[in-house]
This record gives C-alpha cells, structure tokens and sequence, in this order.
C-alpha cells in the first residue's frame, strides 16, 4: 500500500431487496440470465412511461411510501445482519444508511419531522444499539454510506458498520423524472445506439462493514474488501453530470489512491449506467481518460432493477462482490447494440468470464456527488 | 501534513438569503434554490474568504450537517405534485443535499461531499472522523463544516461555516468548541 492508502475494510454480509427479489442468490442467477424487473404501474396523472422497477409489497402492512421505505430498509438490514452473525444491538455496531428523496416530497409528516426520523424508526426496530448515522447524497447516497461507514471503522468510531441505501418509488420522482426527460419512453439500454434514459426503480442494499482483524477475531466469513472509497463533486449542475467529467475522475482518482492500487489492476467496472445519452458519454469518456491501455469489463445493472436512486450505490457494490466471486459479470439487460467506439468490453447478451481480482463500482448522483468503490476479491 | 492538528482556518456566518456578484451570477442557472442553500453559500464562501492561504476549491471537501432540510423548495415540489406536474428545476433544489450542491456549483468546491442528517452533536465526530482521514491521506486540504437552521415563524434562514485544516498554528478544532459556534452562529 502507499503511503495514502488505507486500510481495507471486510465486506462480512450483505443483503438486497430489488424488483428481480430479495435472495441474494436467487436475484444474482436473474441477472445472470439478463432479466429486467419491471411492471407497468398505473399513474393518475401523465409520466412519460408508466414502467417501473418495483418491490412487491403487498401483503403487508407497508401501503404508503414513508411505510415502504422503512419496511424496505429494516426487511434488508435483517437479512445482511443474518449473513454477517451480528445482532442490531452489538456493541460498537453503527448502521448507516442513506435514501435520496425517500417520501420527503409526497408525505407532509414526513418532510417537517427531522428528516433522520426514518432511519432512527428502523434502527429501534431493529433494537440496535446506537441511534443511526443518516445521510443523504442523491442518487450516490448509497455509496456514501459505505464511504462513511469505512471511514468510521478505520478512524476507530465503530467496529461493524452496517451501511445501506434505500428508495421508494413515488409520485413526485415519477413526474420530476418525466418532466426532467431523463426517464425513458421505451426500455432503459445502458450503452446501447438507442439508448434514451433510465426508468425508475425502488429497493434497499445493505452491506456489513468491519475491520479484517474484528471479522478474524469472531470467525467471521469475508466475502469482499472494501479496499478503497473516493468522492468528489462535480461543481456543474443540479442535474447534469459534468460534461468534462471531472468530478467522477476525481472519485475514481481518489477511490484508487485510497486503495493503493493502479487503474491497470482494475478488471471490471460497475458503471452508474442510466442509459442517457449524457451519462453514457460522460462514464465512457471518463473510463477512457482513467483506465486507456487497459481493458476492464463494464456493466450496469439498471436494466435490471431500474434506477433505485438512494438505493443503487449499495445494490451495485454487491453486483460487484457477486461479479468478483463468480468469476463473471452479468450481462447489461436490453444492450443489443453497444455504442460505437465505446472504448471497453461491454457483457452482451450472456455473461461475461473474467479473472479480475479488483472491481470498482462508479455512482453519480444529482448535485454533482460521485462516488467510486474499490472492491476486491477476499483472499 | 499532520491530521491530529486540525485547526479552524476560517469561520463564516450568514442570515437570509442575500446573493452577492458571483451568487447572483449563480442564480441565473440554479433560479429555485431554497433561502436555506443561499444562506449556507454565503456561509461558505465567508469561510474560505477567511482562510489565511488561498485554497485549491477542487481539493476542498465540504459537510452538511443538520436534520433540516430546504423546506420552502420541498413544500413547493410537494404542492405541485397534486397538480400532475413537477418542475424539472424546483424538483432538485428540494433534495436534503441541494445545499451542498449550490456551494459546490457556487465556489467550484469538488471535494467529497456529505450531507449528513445528524444533530451536530451526533455528528460532529463522525464529520471531523472523515476530515481527519481526508486530510491525513492528502486527497484534501481543507475541509468545510456548514449547518443551517430554519427558525420557526419564517424568519430568515442562519447558515455558518468552518474551514478545517491541518495547520499547527491557530485554534485546535474540536467537538465542543465547534458546537458552540454553530450553536451561537445559529441561534
């Protein structure tokens, strides 16, 4: 490691709920065989597809959006907290957990309460020990708590961090989106000639972060290394990625250097992928600047789940840890015809074999936050 | 560059929503921010003007701490959904990060960037935790802690603002003396 690298945090549980289910196992063989999660959901007022990516509910008690976002939240974090052997109320355990939008703008009660209130809901739920660390980026929110969580454990603030993002679809980011035209008439193909926007998802990711003495002290399985986290603002847009990109160079740049590794040595990338023509362009150009003279596996996973916005981050840095285990990528659902000239391998409709030993997993979010994750296969 | 020496390079404070030359500027393309985000723009720039060294904005992180958020915007967005139509430029000034967004776009701040919905109490440590390790990994050279409060009855909205950095000399930067700042720089 270099003298600015960081330790690496273990990655011992983790945990989705998405619109393809909830088994971690179940929902990775889908992918794997290219599935999209995606129902028409009626609207009573005009959006520009009715097509979203969304969870199942039904069933439960969970019927409004600030319900489902705790439900989606808690559900998620027991499953990870399961995987990893850890109770809610370990001490030293934090929980960290981001969403976007959650229900802030469709549910009066739930904008004009401390807008943490969602989060400290789930973790007496879950009886956990210590109020949770709530924090809020846009779309990299979910990445950001896997940021925060590892810092924590490497400053000595926590032993386990159990760090996730969770979204709801809802009326408001259904029109904001239409209106915004970043959400797709027709079906989202990330790094296709016909690419033309995202389409919604909803969902939680959760992953157990502790040091890899702590997991070693208690036994415990690690699935991963979290070996480097990066983030940087673009400084451009509230909406826009950066049309010269450098606040998503600046991430990966510095999620590298924490890790202490060269771009040469990264063999995939899980790519934000929205599938508009800016993001694709932007996330190409940007790979090509950072990683020329290498060729790493790119993929996505929005065309699967849709965009779960406060969510992603966390459910695609454990596409990425499933990626690195198996050996192989899933491919990107509905790419047929991949952008010419798109400087990287691109998994086409079947999965792709790789050796890869390190993978890094790009978020970008409104407001300019971008998040790079480098993640490597555990020994 | 030792990170254990943090110190509070520059402090900053603003009341309302006033925009200066360079605000004004941004205003044009960010029309809908909420009172909350100019305030806390203001709040930030008077902390870097304080800095005692210019500083490369591209290697200054800045974190958002609060359990509030930019309440006029989220009312406006929330009103407008009834109506079957959001305003593609309203809709992101309502985000719990618009804040962080409009200081970054404001005074080209490309840092990382946080906002963490936490009381300053709770989340003073884990904010100069990760102040710490940017600094001491070298990714930053400052670091930038802001709060805004929205009083009740609609007054205007209170922002301040700390430039964090690793030199030896000034005011070593803690949890309790950062609290009192922002408790008194926020009412």
């Amino acid at each position: 490691m270099s003298a600015s690298s960081s330790t690496p945090v273990a990655i011992t549980g983790m945990a989705w709920t998405t619109s393809l289910g909830d088994d971690l196992e179940g929902v990775w063989r889908r992918m794997l065989a290219g599935e999209m999660g995606f129902v028409e959901m009626p609207s009573e007022h005009r959006v520009r597809n009715l097509r979203v990516a969304a969870v199942p509910t039904s069933g439960t008690s969970a019927t409004r959006a600030h319900q489902r976002l705790r439900y989606l939240a808690s559900q998620t974090l027991r499953r990870a907290l399961r995987q990893g052997g850890l109770e809610a109320s370990s001490p030293g355990l934090r929980l960290v957990l981001g969403t976007s939008l959650g229900a802030y703008l469709d549910e009066a009660e739930e904008r004009t309460a401390p807008l943490d209130a969602w989060a400290q809901d789930v973790a007496r739920e879950l009886g956990a020990s210590e109020p949770a660390l709530c924090l809020s980026t846009a779309c990299s929110s979910g990445a950001d708590a896997l940021l925060v969580g590892a810092e924590l454990i490497r400053a000595g603030l926590a032993e386990v961090c159990v760090c996730g993002g969770v979204d709801v679809i809802t009326e408001s980011k259904r029109l904001a989106h239409s209106a915004l035209t970043t959400m797709s008439p027709g079906l989202i193909r990330p790094f296709d000639q016909r690419h033309d926007g995202m389409l919604l998802g909803e969902g939680a990711g959760v992953l157990v972060l502790e040091s890899p003495a702590h997991a070693a002290r208690r036994g415990a399985p690690v699935l991963a290394l979290l070996r480097g986290v990066g983030s940087a603002n673009d400084a451009a847009s509230m909406t826009s990625p950066d049309a010269e990109a450098l606040g998503a160079r600046l991430a990966i740049e510095r999620s590298l250097a924490d890790a202490g590794v060269a771009p040469a040595e990264v063999g995939l990338i899980n790519a934000h992928g929205t599938a508009t023509p800016v993001n694709d362009r932007v996330e190409g150009e940007t790979f090509q600047a950072i990683f020329r003279g290498n060729a790493p596996i790119v993929f996505a996973t929005k065309s699967n789940f849709g965009h779960s916005l406060g969510a992603t981050g966390a459910i695609e840095a454990i596409a990425v840890v499933l990626a690195l285990r198996d050996g192989r990528v899933p491919p990107i659902a509905g790419l047929e015809q991949p952008l010419p000239g798109f400087p990287f391998p691109l998994p086409v409709g079947r999965p792709q074999p790789h050796q890869a030993r390190l993978g890094l997993s790009l978020t970008l979010g409104f407001g300019g936050f971008d998040t790079s994750l480098v993640i490597q296969a555990p020994e | 560059m030792n990170p254990d020496i943090l110190t509070v390079g520059g402090r900053g404070q603003a009341s309302g929503g006033e925009v200066g030359p360079r605000l004004a500027q941004v205003r044009r393309a960010v029309r809908y921010a909420d009172p909350s985000s100019w305030a806390m723009a203001n709040a930030v720039d008077a902390a870097l003007t304080a800095s005692p060294r210019p500083l490369d904005t591209n290697r200054v992180a800045l974190v958002n701490l609060g359990l509030q958020g930019p309440s006029e915007a989220m009312a406006q967005v929330a009103g407008s959904v009834w109506e079957g139509s959001v305003s593609p430029v309203r809709f992101p000034a309502a985000s719990p990060s618009a804040a962080v967004a409009l200081s970054c776009i404001a005074w080209g701040i490309r840092g990382p960037t946080l906002s963490l919905l936490q009381p300053l109490r709770q989340g003073l440590p884990v904010a100069l935790a990760l102040a710490r390790g940017w600094l001491g990994r070298g990714q930053v050279e400052g670091v930038l802690l802001a709060s805004f409060h929205l009083p009740a009855g609609g007054a205007p909205p209170r922002a301040a603002c700390v430039l964090l950095t690793p030199s030896p000399e000034g005011e070593p930067a803690n949890v309790e003396q950062l609290l009192g700042f922002f408790s008194t720089s926020l009412g």
